[in-house]
């Protein structure tokens, strides 16, 4: 299998090593950047795969580069940053991260987590039109959802809203980007009460045990995310 | 009142006279006609004059009616066709005694009226002045001691009045009764008068302005701190008997607030020594905590560089992972403090959204079993949706928190029990473990700054019980703890509002 290549934009050369060496131990082809204008020339020349973007870099503030990367490449940008609160995770991934990794972290779950953001690529490539995890299956043909083989009465906007995490299985939506598409684009993103409600109903309707959800996992105060195995 | 009362006895006094006068040309008649005898007539005169001299207690009137009274009284006895002349002596002395019986009765049993009422007054002020006192010495505020002031000379005068204060910009206006009193700004150069000048400044003062107020420093040993300002509309004037009044209400209004000025001092060097004392108890337990690990990690680093070649394996793997692990907890312990700073820090913004209990016990169970997957964490919570406005990161840390504190005093039974329950407007959240219990040294000084506690074998277990108190009590709620009343392991329970309290 050719390996995938991955772009690593971090400036502290000592991390840059340590990151270097775990993905090349994995089998990645690993081109690095230490600032935003390398950065550019690497993603507009090499055309990498996926892209580590530390957002502490020197040059350029790492919200503003994400941006950018998202106008010159669609591939899966993994933030990595030492802040760890919720609300710069949550600016990430509504500005195109598709995950955040706080410092420090182990080899083990960057890997992990490089693993799963190629996964959803490729299953985001199909147009599917169910999706299945455990014993839940959602029919988007049909507009149905079951689980263990019965059928599960959801209101419309439960419906839409376990659709819209289903579509895109493992990845982390946040509360805004779920309010968005199912509210509108005027929709009032600072109070996600309801939407909290209607999740809540969800997984009572959904899971065996809200206390251990199998189907629909909390990324708490950042959003949810629909599990993949 | 000096005004009324000369005005007053012109007329009263010269009514009595004329009257005393017309009184005794009738008994005289009355004597004359039908008693047929002068001298008895005499004796009606005593009841005649007391009556009349009663009404003022001025010697001198007092003299001249009695006086006019019996002179009528004789004149008409010699004038009088057919009136028996009187016994010289008799009449003399009659008239002499008379007079000044009834003079000094009338005078005297005047006085001790007025006397009275003057009593009758001193006690009523007597007693305004001790409700006012008692007033102005529970006031927790300076602002509730304006505003009692203001509402006691309101009681007094009937009038609506206004406090002013001064500080560096000068003569500022912080209360007033009614409060929406609508005072002009003139009226503040008159009030900056009476408290430069120290003494009272507008209407019925001898330094009259135009203004319709009267304006009353506040001192404390004749230093002015305030200015009171009442409004006399209209024709009402204040007499210089109330203003003399409301200066001695004042006198205690300067002393009240000069205590309270005095004891927020003493307060903030109290408050500003305690916090010294917290920050260096704070950074002391740190180091401490911080230096135990990471010598740990440097020697286990050193042993193997040193030993390279010739270290065993296993033994090599066990330090490794001590490293790993000391890593690990020193980064468990920086994220604590973190929240610590995070909280305590003056202009800190608890970010509160409702956020659905149920998931907060479901990552508290994730995180449970993915650190602690030898524990089996019981969760009992309300069968309705439960909507709480928490930071919810913070919350689950201080669940988290107590989780590792009661793992740290663990016996065999690796059974927690989190309980949550609504009760009258609160969330109340608690965790019980069967471990070894608090002894009776640690429930003594369990939430205090860590300076104070014992650190055990694992790194103390200060921080985390400071941190979960801090992040409970920003959220408006409190924490306790102590041993289950069973006698088997330790509860630790905290409350939180559910309804959102605004805090400025």
């Amino acid at each position: 299998m050719k390996s995938k290549s991955v772009l690593i934009i971090e400036d502290e050369a000592y991390v840059l090593r340590i990151l270097k060496t775990i993905l090349e131990t994995e089998g990645y082809k690993i081109s690095t950047a230490k600032n935003g204008d390398m950065a550019k020339t690497n993603i507009l020349t090499h055309q990498p795969e996926l892209i580590l973007l530390d957002l502490g870099l020197p040059d350029i503030d790492g919200i503003e580069l994400l941006k950018k990367i998202r106008v010159w490449t669609k591939v899966p940008v993994l933030v990595v940053s030492a802040r760890s609160t919720e609300r710069d995770k949550v600016l990430a991934l509504d500005n195109g991260a598709d995950d955040y990794i706080s410092k420090p972290f182990s080899s083990a779950e960057l890997l992990a987590r490089i693993r799963a953001a190629f996964r959803r690529e490729t299953i985001a490539d199909f147009v599917e039109d169910r999706y299945c995890v455990g014993d839940f299956v959602i029919d988007f043909e049909k507009r149905m959802v079951s689980v263990k083989s019965m059928p599960v009465r959801l209101t419309q906007i439960e419906y839409r809203i376990v659709e819209l995490i289903a579509r895109q299985p493992g990845k982390v939506l946040t509360y805004g980007y779920l309010i968005k598409n199912i509210w509108g684009p005027y929709a009032d993103t600072d109070n996600n009460r309801i939407l909290r409600v209607n999740m809540s109903n969800i997984r009572r309707k959904i899971e065996d045990d809200t206390m251990n959800p199998k189907y629909i996992l909390t990324e708490m105060g950042i959003g949810y995310r629909m599990s993949e195995s | 009142m000096n005004n009324k009362y000369i005005h007053r006895s012109n007329m009263n006094e010269l009514s009595a006279l004329f009257l005393s006068v017309l009184m005794s040309i009738f008994v005289f008649l009355f004597a004359q006609l039908i008693m047929k005898s002068a001298l008895y007539g005499m004796a009606f005169l005593i009841p005649v004059v007391i009556l009349f001299v009663f009404r003022s207690n001025q010697f001198l009137w007092n003299l001249l009616t009695a006086l006019s009274t019996v002179s009528t009284y004789l004149f008409l006895s010699f004038v009088f066709p057919g009136s028996m002349p009187l016994p010289y002596g008799f009449m003399l002395y009659c008239s002499v005694s008379l007079v000044l019986t009834a003079v000094i009765a009338g005078t005297k049993l005047l006085s001790s009226r007025e006397q009275h009422k003057t009593d009758e007054r001193q006690k009523l002020r007597d007693q305004l002045i001790a409700e006012i006192n008692t007033k102005l010495l529970t006031a927790a505020t300076a602002e509730e001691l304006y505003i009692s002031t203001l509402q006691h000379l309101h009681i007094v005068t009937q009038k609506s009045a206004v406090f002013y204060t001064s500080d560096e910009h000068g003569i500022q206006r912080t209360a007033s009764f009614p409060a929406g009193l609508i005072i002009y700004e003139k009226e503040a150069s008159f009030a900056l008068e009476a408290f430069v000048l120290g003494q009272p400044v507008g209407v019925g003062t001898s330094h009259e302005r135009d203004t319709s107020f009267l304006f009353l420093p506040v001192k404390v040993s004749e230093q002015s701190v305030g200015v009171v300002g009442i409004l006399f509309s209209g024709e009402a004037l204040p007499s210089s008997s109330l203003i003399e009044i409301l200066q001695m209400i004042l006198v205690r209004v300067g002393v009240a607030l000069e205590k309270h000025r005095l004891f927020r001092a003493q307060r903030a060097t109290q408050l500003d020594k305690e916090l010294e004392k917290v920050r260096s108890d704070f950074l002391r337990s740190v180091s401490h905590d911080f230096r135990t690990p990471l010598t740990a990690i440097l020697g286990a680093c050193s042993v193997l560089s040193e030993n390279q070649f010739s270290i065993e394996k296993s033994d090599q793997q066990e330090l490794i992972s001590g490293i790993e692990e000391e890593a690990a907890w020193l980064l468990r312990m920086l994220e604590n403090l973190l929240s610590i700073t995070r909280v305590g820090a003056e202009r800190f913004i608890l970010h509160k959204n409702p956020e659905p209990l149920e998931e907060i016990l479901e990552q508290t169970n994730y995180r449970v079993r993915k650190r602690f997957a030898d524990y089996h964490l019981h969760i009992d919570q309300p069968q309705e949706l439960v909507m709480v406005p928490v930071d919810p990161m913070l919350i689950i840390q201080v669940l988290i928190n107590l989780i590792e504190n009661s793992v740290k005093h663990s016996t065999d039974r690796k059974e927690l029990v989190l309980r949550v329950e609504k009760q009258s407007g609160q969330l109340v959240f608690s965790l019980r473990d069967f471990g070894s219990g608090l002894s009776a040294q640690a429930q003594e000084t369990l939430f205090l700054d860590s300076h104070d506690k014992i650190s055990d074998a694992n790194g103390g277990m200060g921080l985390g019980l400071i941190i979960c108190k801090s992040i409970i009590e920003a959220h408006g709620g409190e924490i306790s703890g102590g041993n289950h009343p069973d006698g088997i392991g330790a509860v630790f329970t905290f409350r939180l509002p559910l309804e959102e309290i605004n805090e400025e």
